[in-house]
């Protein structure tokens, strides 16, 4: 599996994401993001190990502003 | 002493807000929404579950409609300021407190704006919607007003004030100052563009909370910009709220402590509390209006029109000597002016001011009928 961290705009957002996932049966973990060349500043965003693109299609329908997915640098 | 000046803020505060606040300084000392340690992480999920509690007291969107401020006035003048246009027009209503009349008079006085201050007509609804009706112009970019009076406790129909400015596409700002946690209020059903709350009123929370909740945060501009813990790689303020109205350290033990006084609130519910307070103060009306002694200047502060407060004067004494006198008797009350001109201008009070009077949810009949007896000593005098 790869790109488990879905990046959303503020810790706000990721922590919104975090409830609406669980509502749905969908673990995820609120996370800071490291730092890359293409996003150098501070970021959050929802681990989720399992079920991501499903994830990330239900944050997209329930108007989270999804930035991307990525990488996690390391496990929890 | 016993304590009705409540309208200012309210005294005492639940014993869970205190609790809150002892342990927000023990366990969540750190900087929410900055850092990815584990105490960050835990302060924001405490400031999210503020949030949560905030938008659901207030019927918002979602949690992060939800923009944690200083007071109400610090709420107000984003709002005001950031929603109005170069060249635009205001409408308020004649009740306003100078949380709204200063930012608007700064405004005029740079040429920003124009205003209009709409004369209510207290107990027809009617006829205060169509004075709003008559007041709105073409360069209307705005309206804002009080829910409820601070001084007369004279509530506004928002509700349909909001639907008239809609048809105007103009926004709607809510100084929702001595409504919030006593009146219901629902953003979602009534679109309300911006409520503005302070945090230590009826919501019972610390003193230095304030709540800015948006609809639309992208359509309002910033008055205050700064680090936000997001994209710190670009100099452009974020667009998305709460973020793009939260910059700088919030006060967190005071976002928690406010948490339990919503939590308060909504266990206790606003009708449950608006029913308590409205009964003490239309018996305490009864009462006043009984010894043919005392000033009234409104009918009986009752539902619909009325929220629970209430001014009076003594014929012959200065606001501030009756308020001074009752002082002596162990009763705080707040005489003067109550930082709204417009409203006592409106009853014909600006050069005496009025005492007033307000309960919270811990007064009780004993304390209202004993303030009654001490307001006919004064009056005896």
């Amino acid at each position: 599996m790869s790109k488990q961290l879905i990046i959303v705009s503020s810790i706000t957002y990721a922590m919104k994401s975090r409830e609406l996932l669980f509502y749905y049966g969908i673990k995820a973990y609120v996370e800071r993001l490291p730092r890359t060349p293409d996003m150098p500043g501070c970021g959050y965003g929802v681990y989720v190990p399992d079920r991501t693109d499903e994830a990330e299609r239900i944050l997209r329908r329930e108007g989270i502003h999804v930035l991307g997915r990525r990488e996690r640098v390391s496990s929890k | 002493m016993i304590y009705l000046d409540n309208a200012a803020t309210t005294y005492p505060k639940p014993p869970q807000v205190s609790a809150a606040m002892q342990q927000a300084m023990r366990r969540f000392g750190a900087n929410p929404g900055r850092a990815g340690h584990n105490m960050s992480l835990a302060t924001a999920q405490e400031v999210f579950r503020a949030r949560e509690e905030a938008a659901a007291l207030f019927d918002a969107p979602g949690p992060e409609n939800v923009c944690f401020v200083m007071n109400c006035t610090q709420a107000l003048n984003m709002a005001i300021k950031g929603l109005v246009k170069p060249g635009g027009h205001v409408v308020t209503s004649c009740l306003e407190h100078n949380a709204v009349m200063r930012p608007l008079e700064a405004l005029r006085a740079q040429g920003i704006i124009t205003y209009t201050e709409v004369k209510i007509v207290p107990g027809d609804n009617d006829a205060t919607l169509d004075a709003f009706r008559q007041a709105m112009k073409e360069n209307t970019c705005l309206c804002v007003c009080t829910h409820v009076s601070n001084v007369w406790g004279i509530r506004l129909p928002v509700e349909r004030i909001t639907a008239l400015c809609h048809a105007y596409n103009v926004p709607v700002c809510i100084d929702c100052a001595q409504s919030a946690g006593v009146l219901p209020i629902s953003m979602k059903d009534y679109n309300f563009d911006c409520i503005c709350a302070p945090g230590h009123k009826g919501l019972y929370g610390p003193m230095g909370t304030g709540l800015l909740i948006v609809r639309d945060g992208s359509r309002i501009n910033t008055i205050i910009e700064g680090g936000t813990g997001t994209a710190s790689e670009s100099l452009e303020q974020p667009a998305e709220i709460p973020e793009r109205f939260e910059s700088g350290t919030i006060n967190v033990p005071g976002i928690i402590g406010l948490r339990a006084g919503i939590s308060f609130v909504r266990r206790r519910t606003v009708h449950r509390i608006y029913e308590h307070e409205s009964a003490l103060v239309c018996r305490l009306y009864d009462r006043l209006k009984a010894s043919q002694k005392v000033e009234l200047y409104m009918p009986r502060p009752q539902s619909p029109y009325f929220a629970p407060l209430l001014s009076f004067n003594l014929p012959g004494k200065d606001s501030e000597d009756v308020a001074a006198s009752l002082n002596k008797q162990g009763f705080a009350v707040r005489a003067g002016l109550h930082c709204a001109p417009r409203a006592h201008a409106f009853c014909g009070t600006l050069e005496h001011g009025a005492v007033r009077v307000c309960p919270s949810v811990f007064t009780t009949s004993e304390q209202m009928n004993a303030f009654a007896q001490a307001v006919m000593r004064i009056a005896a005098k």
